[in-house]
């Protein structure tokens, strides 16, 4: 086709092309990302991977493909992806604990059960608050922002193509160098970390730099809406943590490393999970207005004319409905078919794991709109410890619960930054909405087929994941020795509380979403923070220098290839370090 | 100085309560003896807070400097929602004699000159209590901003009636937000 030429075809939107490649893109990332989170320990982010392979394969021949269409492939795929992360990281600890000998022999099918239902829960919580989050509040999203300049990188012009590669070759030159080690200089730069004490400063207010440009592309596009994130890792690492020091709370005999890690484990991370628990009760109170407004309008589409139904912009209320009802009784039946619990434990908690999940859904989806970093690891390390409460200390039931809940707080938050993509092409939410409403379950079921596999390939003697194997699964050890730590009631209640108020105090201020940012600063290392913060002070000086265009049109596209390089570049690295064993 | 006392207080008091619900515990499931210090620092906070609440606000979500701008950016959402209208009606009637890669130009320039700006204005105005900006204002300008940006997917797409549909129900929206930004006259 000539550059000039135009297409008198309809448009394309949802094509069976779109459809396919979305499901199978979306296997194939799911298992491949399964099997490098039980490596390594963390999940890659697919959306950016599965707008590039929509790029490429619906795109490039003969360009017929569209944005719309492609966005529409990326979303499926996503879902899929975002839904197994959820169980990759609850799952496998079931794994474990049996093989200790921890819990006795257990079905998968309450498991799979509850994975499917958190799937459809977390698509139908978060979907009121689309209107608040993206239209309202106008969160940026960096990672959907970043897609997006994917998805229309092809009719955006040369220039934006040119700063997207840029960026993006700046990115993945970048992380190559901190992967191939040769910046490291002991006591400079160590762990991807270039130290600021010079020496002089005291180590516990961890003046370091995380040199990654992900995070700095991150603190870019949020711009002055980051800052407070920013000041909350000020607050906790030089203000909080040297008081700590000061007033002699730390044992004298602890120094360096241990000093922070005791600072960090004891205070500051606990703290900070408390902190975005109450930020987000109350975030959700301020909220409620605004979600009755938004099913109020949904239930005035279905009120009115076919004609009306058709042109609605959001999924039917009687959808979000009818899968809050069927994932609540999926949930019911995980919890009530396990061993040794009541009916009436089984109920209380299907409901509050419910209630917990739209608070942690919320938190995560918020987290992510303002700043890209999700503390999911730490919602699924309190919902586990919750639901064990209420479930009078039943392992399985209540890692039944945690992989509903694990599995939902990753699909709000995807389903946010999906929509948030979407809008950027102008894409009309309705159909997004039920593509992951329909398909996210998928994920779910490959993810339980992958992991029940990858265990029974150990044998009968070894096992196929976990310690001292080739599949070492951190998070689900890490996880598997919370629950112990629940069992001999470890938990810090104290600053869970307390951190609580705080939070909730801290987003009832004018400052919309402080409670949630302050708090997820608390919970990361500050290192990620402050390059976070240099990113959105530059942010602001370039804008007040060369006004908002110029950032819209020149620093989107440049840090979102920043994010896309260093991307590609963690998923290659992935892949080299599980084909070298 | 009173607009800065407010929010310094509340947040210096939240800060001091956080510092004393940081100290460590003897034994697991017990509080901190610092927890009174703690919510002390908090009710002040609360205080504080109440009347931070009653100011007008800046924005933090997006950024806010059109103060310093100069030309159509330091105009009033409902000046430069006029324009914006304005260049789109032009862009409409001059399309069927356009290429669509120069229709596809004037909508980056229309989003750079226009959109951006309106919808950081919007913004602004919204968060700062009692300048007329609600937030079913803000969403009217959202779902104007969709077929936009639909527009400018489609107008790249080379779809020439999808991007014409897609221009005229931006219009549509950002009209019907125009009437609902026109001050009431009936008072």
């Amino acid at each position: 086709m000539q550059a000039d030429e135009e297409w008198q075809t309809p448009y394309r939107e949802l094509t069976w092309q779109a459809l396919a490649l979305g499901i199978l893109s979306g296997i194939l990332l799911n298992i491949a990302l399964i099997y490098s989170a039980l490596k390594l320990g963390f999940a890659i982010s697919g959306s950016a991977i599965a707008a590039l392979i929509g790029y490429l394969l619906l795109r490039g021949r003969n360009w017929r493909g569209t944005v719309i269409e492609n966005n529409l492939n990326q979303t499926i795929a996503a879902a899929i992806i975002t839904a197994g992360s959820g169980v990759v990281f609850t799952l496998p600890t079931l794994f474990l604990l049996h093989s200790s000998g921890t819990i006795a022999p257990f079905s998968p099918w309450p498991l799979l059960a509850a994975g499917v239902g958190g799937a459809f829960l977390g698509v139908v919580l978060i979907i009121p608050l689309r209107r608040k989050m993206i239209e309202i509040d106008r969160l940026r999203f960096p990672t959907g922002t970043a897609v997006a300049t994917i998805l229309r990188s092809g009719s955006a012009g040369r220039e934006k193509v040119r700063l997207l590669l840029n960026g993006c070759m700046l990115g993945a030159g970048w992380k190559l160098l901190l992967i191939s080690g040769w910046l490291n200089l002991p006591g400079v730069v160590e762990n991807d970390e270039l130290s600021l004490s010079f020496g002089l400063l005291p180590v516990y207010v961890s003046a370091a730099l995380y040199l990654s440009p992900m995070t700095f592309a991150s603190g870019l596009l949020a711009g002055r809406g980051g800052l407070p994130f920013f000041f909350g890792g000020v607050a906790a690492w030089w203000f909080i943590a040297p008081a700590m020091v000061q007033a002699n709370w730390p044992a004298a005999d602890l120094a360096n490393g241990a000093l922070v890690a005791f600072i960090y484990d004891k205070a500051l991370r606990p703290l900070g999970i408390g902190v975005l628990i109450g930020a987000a009760i109350m975030a959700m109170l301020v909220s409620v207005p605004m979600i009755m407004a938004a099913l109020r309008s949904l239930t005035q589409v279905v009120g009115g004319s076919a004609e009306q139904r058709g042109k609605g912009s959001e999924i039917s209320p009687w959808i979000l409905l009818a899968g809050l009802l069927g994932a609540l009784l999926l949930l019911f039946f995980a919890s009530w078919s396990t061993a040794q619990v009541p009916l009436w434990r089984a109920v209380l908690a299907t409901l509050v794991g419910t209630l917990w999940l739209g608070v942690a859904g919320l938190i995560v989806a918020q987290s992510t709109g303002m700043t890209d970093i999700s503390p999911m690891s730490g919602m699924t390390l309190v919902s586990v410890a919750l639901t064990m409460a209420l479930l009078g200390g039943e392992v399985v039931a209540a890692l039944a619960m945690g992989v509903a809940i694990s599995v939902a707080i990753g699909q709000s938050a995807d389903m946010m930054q999906d929509l948030k993509t979407g809008f950027l092409v102008g894409n009309r939410p309705v159909q997004q909405q039920v593509l992951e409403f329909s398909l996210s379950w998928i994920g779910v079921v490959v993810a339980f087929a992958v992991i029940y596999a990858l265990w029974q390939g150990g044998g009968a003697t070894t096992p196929g994941f976990g310690p001292n194997t080739p599949l070492p699964a951190p998070q689900a050890s890490a996880l598997a020795g919370v629950i112990e730590a629940v069992q001999n009631q470890q938990i810090p209640f104290d600053k869970f509380m307390l951190g609580g108020l705080a939070g909730m105090l801290l987003e009832w201020t004018p400052v919309g979403g402080l409670g949630i940012m302050v708090g997820l600063a608390m919970y990361l290392p500050f290192s990620i923070t402050l390059t976070y913060g240099l990113g959105c002070l530059a942010q602001i000086r370039i804008e007040k220098w060369r006004g908002c265009a110029y950032s819209e049109n020149v620093l989107v596209p440049w840090a979102a290839g920043l994010i896309i390089g260093e991307a590609l570049i963690g998923v290659a690295e992935a892949f080299w370090r599980m084909g070298m064993g | 100085m009173n607009r800065y006392l407010a929010p310094l207080v509340a947040l210096l008091a939240t800060l001091l309560a956080l510092i004393l619900a940081a100290k460590p515990v003897v034994a697991a499931a017990s509080w901190p003896d610092t927890w009174p210090g703690t919510l002390l620092a908090l009710a002040l906070a609360l205080l504080a807070a109440r009347f931070w609440r009653r100011q007008p606000q800046p924005l933090w979500a997006e950024q806010e400097n059109f103060a310093e701008e100069s030309g159509p950016l330091a105009l009033q959402p409902r000046e430069g929602l006029q324009q914006c209208i304005l260049a789109l009606q032009s862009l409409l009637e001059a399309m069927p004699a356009l290429p669509l890669s120069a229709v596809l130009q004037q909508l980056e320039q229309i989003d750079s000159q226009w959109v951006i700006p309106l919808a950081h204005a919007q913004h602004r105005l919204q968060a700062r209590s009692g300048q007329g900006i609600s937030r079913q204002q803000m969403a009217s300008f959202a779902g104007g901003e969709l077929w936009f940006n639909r527009a400018r997917s489609t107008a790249g797409d080379r779809y020439r009636q999808e991007t014409r549909e897609a221009i005229a129900q931006a219009l549509l929206q950002f009209r019907q937000l125009q009437h609902e930004l026109e001050p009431d006259t009936s008072r």
